[in-house]
């Protein structure tokens, strides 16, 4: 590779300009002549009958220019599945607005069109209504219970379809053999995404049957199809631009009712509509990271290798389905993907109550099996007297592994993360030699770097090269702040040997751009990479049949390199990319260049009976140490040094790993300590503002040493693979484990609370 | 009570505006005057997203009646590009991996000039302070901390 | 937000008038940080808004010869830094500066956060719920605990105990009052004896005397943003070069309706020598006071527990001031 290389450096993101100036538009910014404004009316009443909702006061107000009611709107069910690309389990369950019954407190029974926001607003305190409360359940626990009030007539016991199991071996048999068997019971609350931007479209429907709408998502392809399929439309006639958007973390992935009753809206009134969650609506009616009950129990032999393990999780994920079922089912695979476990059992539920409705959120819940796993395993090695770090290596998976759900590991760093870390760290000279109140932990994690839902988990690209030498990307794979765009204009300047500046990354409609799934399971690297790697070579394979005739040289003669295309060996053979461009185009000998890529990768759906099935053609992994100090009279914890080694493949981008990580870091952080959706009795959000909902803030920054392990994963582009999610995933284990190392004592629920820490230190009789 | 009259200097220019008393600044400064950089993340004045400076102090513009600030500088996001240059920190945002989604950045940005204006040496426990009112869920604060000590003398 | 009228009075008499003719009707606007995303929230309703900030007499800090004048607009960012409060008060300074963040605290003034409605969850999103006005509303009744007879929030004033400690009197417009003790203007959560059309006009502080300490310290969730959980104030006045103690005075926040002194606290205090044990033994006591209560983010136990370990501290800090002082 060249001197010029852009791989593995420190590359400023090309769209900084448009973000730092404000220039950049997002869904919120897009102006449309005549555009109204919507609102939605939402139960205040966790399970209900509809009664009556009578509008005629809501219509009457000044600047309203329509109000729907379940029965103005398509009656079909919709849900994260809708489309055509199918994820695991995720029926369409959802209803634009609600007809007859209510499922959750916020789910919409109106909606309103109107000149402006605040006339909106006023219109909902207009629509007079009356829903009958219902017997409802919130917790899985008394949804699971026998004759408890059904979510749904048609899931029984408040079960989703059914239990998942995956047996790998014999577990009993392994339990049988083992030196030492621990059990244990771990809880993790509600959380929320708490992006920045708030979910917003704006729909504009013509009655010709197209429509244009600009929306806040992570699958624009997606979304497009959805659409598509509840309003009857053709895909055709569909076209979802996707502007900046404000960071999804998951909760942008599934289509939301917003964007469906926009394009009602828009239909009724013949204008264009725009309709957004405002921050208590994204807390209230938005998607939510799940409520976890896991039970782990592990059997191990002296030395501390695993022999057999079982996990047994109840996923608490609201009214509807989203795409909870999915994540139940890649948690099987999470199970066993770090430690190498000869007996597998795994048995988890997905479970319906009326609650907000959970689905994806970064990591799909990993986060929270490591949370409870990363404290097992410790609490297991402290049992046995292992060390920790030498327990984990001793169990640690290794390339060439396939897990027990079938996951194949064609990379995986691992144990370098684990030995860097614990290096750098100082683990050896810390660990059991800290004063009290002071203590340090280490927790693993991983994740997919690409997701198999449906038939499909695809990406296409296509690199257009300039008459004036400059190259526009378009691709599918669409960027919401994690940095593809850069990323993948970095492959195509790569490989066609041109300076960064010459690259352009066109903004994503699916009229123009090829198509993708979007982006979640941090798929954009690896996928989007490999279909914008295959266009841009197209590209250049274009280019150098042009000059076949210029020099009579073989295209496989050639290469392309800091700006020039060149006979391999012969640099004083060569041309400026632009001329060589304008050859190949003079005299029509190639045309327009456009190079096409497309990239299906062979990985597999998951079984729906026991979630088996290479998902991602990889993964990525990493490890975490972290130092705390706890102040022991009121269980305050400060965070005081973090080090996370994380395999990323291949370092692309040296300046968006390390913020991917930090990132991260600090959404580990904050969920340790600070986040929990509250629910009352009756099922409503307590605290649906940043206000009540703690996110951490810049006082909660701390150092994080980043070190990147490379392990070219064979698939990655370049080697390299996603971690926008794998590096989130041991934050609240590592840090739970040194809280346990200052204190001695376990605290094995999410949020850790400094009462909790409190209580836990005053148990233990400091 | 009809709309009123509000005279406005945003970014060094005079606007003559007629607002109706409940619209906040920043309403007005994204629908009338038609400046998007200035975001809504929450309205509520809890996340800093809206933040404006007036007279060279940061505020919540969301919180802010235009009729408050007549005869004000104010300045948003759009105010530091000069004859097309960006200004030192907006640089130090880009070159520092400051930013990602991009959705807090005009907010923090704007709270980096105001403390940079007044403090040229800020300490990086000063840093946090000053950002502490602006959430960011994507960068953990690192970057942007980074961004503003590459200024500091 | 919902539509209001707006009033920009210049002096306090035209206010006063404004409000006279609006009765039950309009609201004093501050710096607004808390009126306007509550109106947002239609957790406070506003027909008619009289914006306070033109008027100059309600700015400003001054000194004369025996106290610190501070009027009501005085944003909580001039508490923070202006230096003679910091150098006189610096437990003012340190509570005003642990309100909100930075943006807010330069909007915020010291009169409205006096006035503040509580962050009950109830109280701020009962809209979403279409829950009947509850007492802190102006109704009869409490969504957030069934059968209570009366408004139970804690108080969200956490500069209250700092200013109780000081001895923070107040003055009033608008009626035959003239002024009152701070204390006395708390009567419940969100709730004053300042009437509708009453405007408080300034803060006065009483020099402290020669050889006393201050303290303030604040316990809550983040390190900003959030209310106090606990908020304690001291003040100690000690006998000149000795270690006893003249005049002990405890506030708590968070730890009932309104901010309070922690009265057998305070006697534990007075007239001792301050050792190690007597502190312990008055934080202990001030730890048993008050009515806190459980809400999400803290139970009463561990209010109490905070509450304890706050004046412990607090006292220590404004103990090992005093006998730097004077």
């Amino acid at each position: 590779m060249s001197e010029e290389s852009l791989i593995g450096k420190k590359i400023p993101r090309i769209d900084s300009w448009e973000l730092v100036t404000g220039s950049g538009e997002f869904s919120g910014d897009v102006i449309l002549p005549g555009m109204l404004h919507g609102r939605i009316l939402r139960s205040p009443v966790a399970h209900g009958r509809i009664l009556h909702v009578d509008t005629s006061r809501a219509e009457k107000l000044y600047g309203v220019r329509a109000v729907l009611t379940g029965k103005d709107v398509p009656q079909k069910l919709y849900g994260a599945g809708s489309g055509k690309a199918p994820i695991p389990g995720a029926i369409p369950d959802e209803q634009i607005l609600c007809v007859e019954k209510v499922h959750y407190v916020g789910d919409p029974i109106a909606a309103v069109a109107a000149i402006d926001r605040d006339t909106a607003e006023e219109a909902l305190q207009l629509i007079d209504f009356e829903v009958e409360d219902l017997p409802g359940v919130f917790t899985a626990e008394d949804a699971l219970k026998p004759g408890a009030p059904l979510v749904h007539e048609w899931a029984k016991g408040n079960i989703y379809d059914h239990t998942v199991v995956l047996k790998v071996g014999d577990v009993e048999k392994g339990f049988g053999q083992s030196y030492y068997i621990r059990e244990d019971t771990y809880k993790t609350h509600t959380m929320n995404h708490a992006f920045l931007e708030t979910r917003i479209c704006l729909a504009d429907y013509d009655p010709r049957g197209k429509l244009t709408i600009w929306a806040s998502s992570q699958a624009p392809f997606r979304l497009r199809a959805a659409l598509a399929q509840v309003f009857e439309l053709s895909e055709k006639d569909i076209k979802v631009i996707h502007p900046f958007v404000g960071g999804g973390f998951g909760g942008k992935v599934d289509i939301d009712h917003i964007e469906l009753l926009a394009v009602c809206l828009s239909q009724k009134t013949g204008r264009p509509v725009r309709m957004e969650h405002n921050r208590s609506d994204q807390f209230l009616a938005a998607r939510h990271r799940h409520e976890w009950t896991i039970r782990l129990k592990s059997g191990v032999k002296k030395d501390g290798t695993f022999l057999a393990r079982s996990f047994d999780v109840i996923l608490n994920g609201g009214a509807y389905i989203s795409s909870g079922f999915k994540i139940l089912l890649n948690t099987v695979g999470f199970s066993d993907i770090l430690c190498r476990t000869p007996h597998l059992y795994f048995k988890g539920k997905r479970v319906y109550t009326n609650r907000p409705p959970s689905g994806a959120m970064r990591s799909f819940d990993h986060v929270n099996l490591r949370f409870a796993d990363n404290q097992h395993i410790d609490q297991i090695a402290r049992d046995i007297e292992i060390d920790t770090v030498d327990f984990l290596l001793r169990n640690a998976r290794e390339k060439g592994d396939i897990t027990g759900a079938r996951y194949i590991l064609r990379s995986c760093g691992i144990k370098e993360c684990i030995e860097k870390s614990a290096d750098v760290s100082g683990w050896k000279e810390k660990r059991g030699r800290l004063p009290k109140f002071k203590g340090i932990g280490i927790g693993l994690g991983s994740h997919t770097a690409g997701f198999k839902s449906g038939e499909s988990d695809a990406s296409a690209a296509m690199v257009r090269v300039h008459e004036d030498g400059s190259i526009t990307l378009l691709t599918g794979t669409e960027d919401h702040g994690q940095g593809s765009r850069t990323i993948f204009a970095q492959m195509v300047a790569e490989t066609l040997g041109v300076p960064l500046e010459k690259v352009k990354v066109s903004v994503l409609d699916t009229e123009s751009c090829p198509p993708c799934m979007g982006c979640y399971g941090s798929r954009g690297t690896l996928q989007g990479g490999r279909a914008v790697l295959v266009a841009a070579e197209d590209a250049k394979r274009q280019i150098f049949e042009g000059l076949e005739d210029l020099w009579e040289i073989s295209p496989k003669d050639l290469q392309a390199a800091d700006g020039r295309i060149f006979v391999s060996g012969v640099p004083s053979k060569s041309i400026s990319f632009e001329e060589a461009v304008k050859v190949c185009q003079g005299g029509g000998k190639v045309g327009p260049i456009i190079g096409k890529g497309f990239f299906e990768p062979s990985s597999e759906r998951l079984s729906i009976d026991d979630g088996s099935g290479n998902l991602s053609l990889a993964y990525g992994f990493g490890a975490q140490i972290v130092e705390v100090e706890i102040d022991p009279e009121t269980g305050d914890v400060k965070i005081l040094n973090v080090v996370a080694a994380n395999d990323c493949g291949r370092v692309l981008n040296l300046l968006s790993l390390n913020g991917q990580s930090e990132g991260s870091v600090h959404m580990g952080i904050s969920h340790t300590f600070y986040e929990q959706v509250h629910f009352d009795k009756k099922g409503r959000t307590l605290n649906p503002s940043f206000l009540n909902y703690g996110i951490a803030t810049s006082l909660d920054m701390t150092k994080v040493e980043n070190i990147w392990v490379e392990t070219e994963d064979p698939e990655g582009p370049f080697g390299a693979k996603g971690i926008g999610e794998s590096t989130l995933v041991p934050t609240p284990g590592a840090i739970a484990n040194a809280i346990c190392d200052a204190i001695g004592v376990r605290i094995k629920e999410l949020p850790i609370t400094p009462e909790k820490v409190l209580k836990a230190i005053n148990e233990k009789g400091h | 009570m009809g709309k009123q009259e509000v005279f406005l200097n945003v970014n060094g220019q005079e606007y003559r505006l007629y607002v109706d008393p409940h619209v906040t600044l920043l309403d007005v400064i994204r629908d009338e005057i038609g400046l998007k950089g200035t975001k809504r993340g929450c309205d509520l004045g809890e996340c800093g997203a809206c933040t404006v400076l007036i007279d060279g102090r940061p505020y919540n513009s969301c919180l802010i009646l235009p009729m408050d600030v007549q005869g004000r500088e104010i300045l948003t996001i759009e105010g530091l590009v000069r004859e097309g240059k960006l200004h030192p920190i907006q640089q130090a945002f880009i070159e520092q991996g400051a930013i990602q989604c991009g959705f807090c950045t005009p907010g923090a940005v704007l709270v980096a000039k105001a403390l940079l204006d007044e403090d040229p040496s800020p300490s990086e426990e000063k840093i946090k302070e000053a950002l502490s009112g602006n959430l960011c869920r994507c960068t953990g604060y690192t970057s942007i901390v980074r961004a503003i000590r590459s200024l500091t003398g | 937000m919902m539509r209001f009228e707006y009033y920009e009075p210049k002096s306090i008499a035209e206010a006063i008038s404004f409000a006279n003719h609006l009765p039950g009707k309009a609201k004093w606007l501050a710096g607004g940080t808390e009126l306007l995303p509550k109106l947002k929230q239609r957790a406070l309703m506003a027909d008619h808004i009289i914006n306070l900030k033109k008027i100059p007499e309600l700015v400003g800090i001054s000194q004369n010869d025996s106290a610190i004048r501070i009027g009501s607009l005085t944003t909580l960012e001039e508490l923070a830094t202006s230096k003679l409060v910091t150098r006189s008060f610096p437990a003012l300074s340190e509570a005003a500066y642990g309100v909100a963040t930075p943006n807010i605290r330069r909007a915020a003034t010291i009169g409205g956060n006096l006035c503040q409605a509580p962050n009950c969850l109830y109280f701020v999103h009962r809209n979403l719920w279409r829950l009947p006005e509850c007492y802190g509303a102006g109704g009869n009744t409490c969504n957030a605990i069934k059968g209570a007879r009366k408004c139970t929030a804690m108080s969200p004033v956490d500069t209250g105990p700092a200013l109780i400690v000081l001895g923070a009197e107040l003055e009033i417009k608008g009626s035959e009052k003239k002024g009152m003790s701070l204390e006395s203007f708390f009567l419940s959560s969100g709730v004053s004896a300042l009437h509708e059309s009453e405007i408080i006009t300034t803060i006065v502080i009483p020099d402290s005397p020669l050889q006393s300490g201050l303290a303030y310290l604040k316990y809550s969730r983040r390190k900003t943003i959030d209310y106090a959980i606990v908020s304690v104030g001291v003040r100690l006045v000690l006998e000149p070069d000795r270690d006893r103690c003249l005049q002990a005075r405890v506030a708590l926040g968070g730890m009932g309706t309104i901010p309070f002194r922690a009265s057998e606290a305070e006697e534990i205090l007075t007239g001792e020598r301050i050792t190690a044990v007597i502190i312990s033994k008055a934080a202990e006591v001030a730890s048993q006071t008050g009515q806190p209560w459980t809400d999400i983010y803290a139970s009463n136990y561990y209010r109490r527990h905070l509450a304890g370990v706050g004046v412990r501290r607090a006292v220590s800090l404004a103990f090992t001031r005093a006998r730097a002082a004077g």
